[in-house]
């Protein structure tokens, strides 16, 4: 026999409504939805004069807090920072506050470059005849007041990109790729920058990303690319606002690391050719691209015989 | 037309059994010997093998030289490096049970183009026995990457072992500075102590200090002096030789004591990282190695951040990191101690900070609200469902 609601006397119907609306809450279904959807909702930050709650979300590591008062400790996964709070500001008594920092090395968010890591930017890649690039001390920008002679077209020499400017209807010039990725060009560092000339105004994506790329200059582009072992293909397209677009594609070869002639082994005749190099530029033998082959080129090619 | 029938095949069989024959290249002038080539010794003692490489006009580089031994007769005792290729190569080996040794060296200061000894490989006689020492056919005489070995007639040496008279030692040598002849020091300060046998006078004790395995004592020492010290000038495997003269004149055998001293650290040490810049979820290899002329590279440890040393071989795989800035440090023990450092630096990040993965931090998130999205609309379902299904009842 079918039941209705409507037929249910008052009292009863609401009785029954409240048993649902319990049996409802019980639910295992809705018991979900309240753990993954609004307890987190709940426990969001909230700051008050004596209390605080640091929401760790988009922070480096693990970060959490615990204060007492007015003094707080916060411990991150690179330092821990102590300081006082008053209202709604603190003050840091040790720690720098910064997890990464200009120096380290390594390039962290707002950062162009650190220390010594250009990010694989050259004075030649920037658009220079050549010279000494290095990093400002901020690590915001590179400096290239060591790099000499500007070329016009910018890009060192790239092969065939156009440098005016394009309206959006027009198909731009295919991007020029610099004259230092030659069918014989070969690296044994896991990236390397590319770089070359553009039309004005056009976009570059690299292997359909555009996340690693700069613009020197209006008409030069640089993308910094990982590399693997042996040949790595990339597709160069500059594309203008229209969307019309236009694609290079260069071949950069990455040599298994120590294997001066290239065989595919690391033996007694990479080492005599390692001897030979011994203390010059040559490429072939700098495994560390530090400028000369030395004992830290051998202790590279020790770690890497076989 | 037979005739020709028959040349024709014969030239075909020839061709075929030339281009059979395994190819021996002999692309340079270069000879490896070894020095005696043929030498006598008692079982128990300790001889040396000298390996003289003569570039014959080639300017060489590179050497490997390989060889071969009866492990039952014969045992390397140690390998001594010569001036003429002074830096030892990677891959040396010596293997006691299978009888090979594989030695090799460079030279970074001027090219080889005069005869010289490459390096001293010293035995030890274990039995009584004919043993032929051989250099092996992958030893290499390298310049500028081209072989310039010669030919195929590598050098051998013959070494006759006879059995060693049955003799009680009527003297024992003991160093407390350096107990353990096979181990490596780092000490250059060495003393010696010695004791007769109970039974036996000594009237003169005769005592030699030197780098030759089996030196006749000759120094004489006075009978109540019955210790020896010396500070050695140089690194490198010594020996202390002692032996008395009885009442009759007549003398005890002599005794050999080797002292081992090694104080110079490993060459330099440059760890790499495969990638300096991982995410907790990633890992990367740390690759180091390097050489140690005298005693060799015993082991290596790494550390990271400053934390203890472990153990550790190349290639060594780092991963489940936190993130953090990580200074990976790597230390070369040689086998006397003496240690080098080297370091590299990684970055591990959190997979949504890592470098490059905005687009597939976005589309993890993305993943995370269609997941929580599918969750709510299957609940949805589910509560109209049993809803459905009370209000039929």
């Amino acid at each position: 026999m079918q039941r209705s609601l409507i037929q249910e006397p008052f009292f009863n119907r609401h009785a029954m409504l409240l048993k649902k609306l319990l049996c409802l809450l019980w639910n295992p279904a809705t018991l979900t939805i309240l753990t993954v959807i609004v307890l987190p909702l709940a426990v969001r930050a909230t700051v008050t004069t004596t209390s605080f709650i640091i929401d760790n979300e988009n922070n480096f590591g693990k970060t959490h807090s615990y204060n007492t008062t007015t003094t707080y400790t916060l411990e991150s996964a690179l330092e821990s920072l102590t300081g006082t709070n008053s209202t709604t500001s603190y003050n840091i008594l040790t720690g720098s506050g910064f997890r990464y920092f200009c120096g380290d090395g390594f390039i962290d968010t707002g950062e162009t470059c650190d220390a010594s890591n250009l990010n694989g930017a050259t004075c030649v890649s920037q658009g220079f005849v050549g010279g000494a690039i290095s990093c400002n001390s901020t690590c915001t920008a590179l400096d290239t007041s060591s790099c000499t002679a500007s070329t016009t077209a910018g890009g060192g020499g790239g092969g065939g990109g156009s440098s005016g400017a394009i309206s959006t209807g027009d198909v731009p010039a295919a991007p020029g790729v610099g004259s230092t990725f030659t069918s014989t060009y070969y690296t044994y560092q896991s990236t390397d920058t590319l770089y070359g000339t553009m039309a004005s105004g056009a976009t570059i994506t690299v292997n359909s990303s555009s996340t690693s790329v700069t613009y020197p200059s209006a008409t030069t582009w640089s993308a910094h690319v990982t590399l693997s072992e042996g040949d790595n293909v990339f597709r160069i397209v500059a594309k203008n606002s229209a969307g019309s677009s236009s694609t290079s594609t260069v071949t950069v070869h990455r040599r298994y690391n120590a294997d001066v002639n290239d065989d595919g082994k690391i033996n007694d005749y990479d080492l005599s050719k390692l001897v030979r190099l011994w203390n010059s530029t040559d490429k072939s033998a700098d495994f560390n691209a530090d400028g000369i082959v030395d004992d830290y080129d051998f202790s590279i090619f020790v770690s890497r015989w076989r | 037309m037979l005739m020709k029938q028959k040349l024709g095949r014969g030239m075909i069989l020839m061709l075929l059994f030339l281009s059979f024959t395994p190819i021996v290249y002999a692309a340079g002038t270069g000879t490896i010997a070894l020095e005696p080539t043929i030498k006598s010794v008692k079982a128990g003692e300790l001889f040396d093998l000298a390996i003289r490489v003569s570039p014959n006009g080639e300017s060489l580089d590179t050497v490997r030289v390989n060889l071969r031994f009866p492990a039952d007769l014969l045992q390397v005792d140690h390998f001594t490096l010569g001036e003429q290729f002074p830096r030892i190569s990677p891959g040396v080996t010596v293997d006691n049970s299978a009888g090979t040794i594989s030695e090799g060296g460079f030279n970074i200061d001027h090219l080889v183009s005069t005869s010289g000894i490459f390096g001293t490989v010293t035995f030890m006689a274990v039995k009584e026995g004919a043993a032929t020492i051989a250099v092996g056919d992958s030893s290499h005489l390298i310049a500028n990457g081209d072989e310039k070995l010669a030919g195929t007639n590598l050098a051998s040496a013959a070494i006759t072992i006879a059995n060693a008279a049955q003799t009680t030692d009527a003297l024992t040598v003991l160093s407390s500075t350096h107990p353990n002849e096979d181990a490596w020091y780092s000490t250059k300060d060495i003393g010696f102590t010695w004791n007769v046998t109970d039974g036996i006078t000594i009237r003169t004790f005769y005592s030699a200090f030197d780098q030759q395995p089996n030196t006749n004592p000759t120094v004489a020492v006075a009978a109540n002096t019955q210790t020896f010290s010396k500070t050695v000038d140089a690194d490198g495997v010594w020996y202390f030789h002692l032996k008395g003269q009885k009442p009759d004149g007549t003398f005890t055998e002599p005794v050999h004591f080797k002292v081992q001293i090694d104080t110079v650290v490993p060459n330099v040490l440059a760890p790499t990282l495969d990638t300096d810049q991982i995410s907790t979820k990633g890992s990367t290899t740390l690759r180091f190695g390097t050489t140690d002329e005298l005693s060799g590279v015993d082991h290596y440890e790494v550390s990271l951040n400053q934390g203890s040393y472990s153990v550790a071989e190349s290639p060594y795989l780092l991963q489940k990191l936190e993130p953090n800035t990580y200074l990976v440090s790597v230390k070369a023990v040689d086998r006397a101690g003496n240690a080098i450092f080297g370091a590299s630096t990684l970055r591990v990040y959190p997979p949504e900070l890592f470098p490059g993965s905005a687009q597939s931090a976005a589309e993890g998130a993305d993943r995370k609200l269609l997941i929580i999205t599918v969750l709510v609309v299957a609940a949805v379902l589910a509560i109209i469902m049993w809803l459905k299904k009370r209000l039929k009842k």
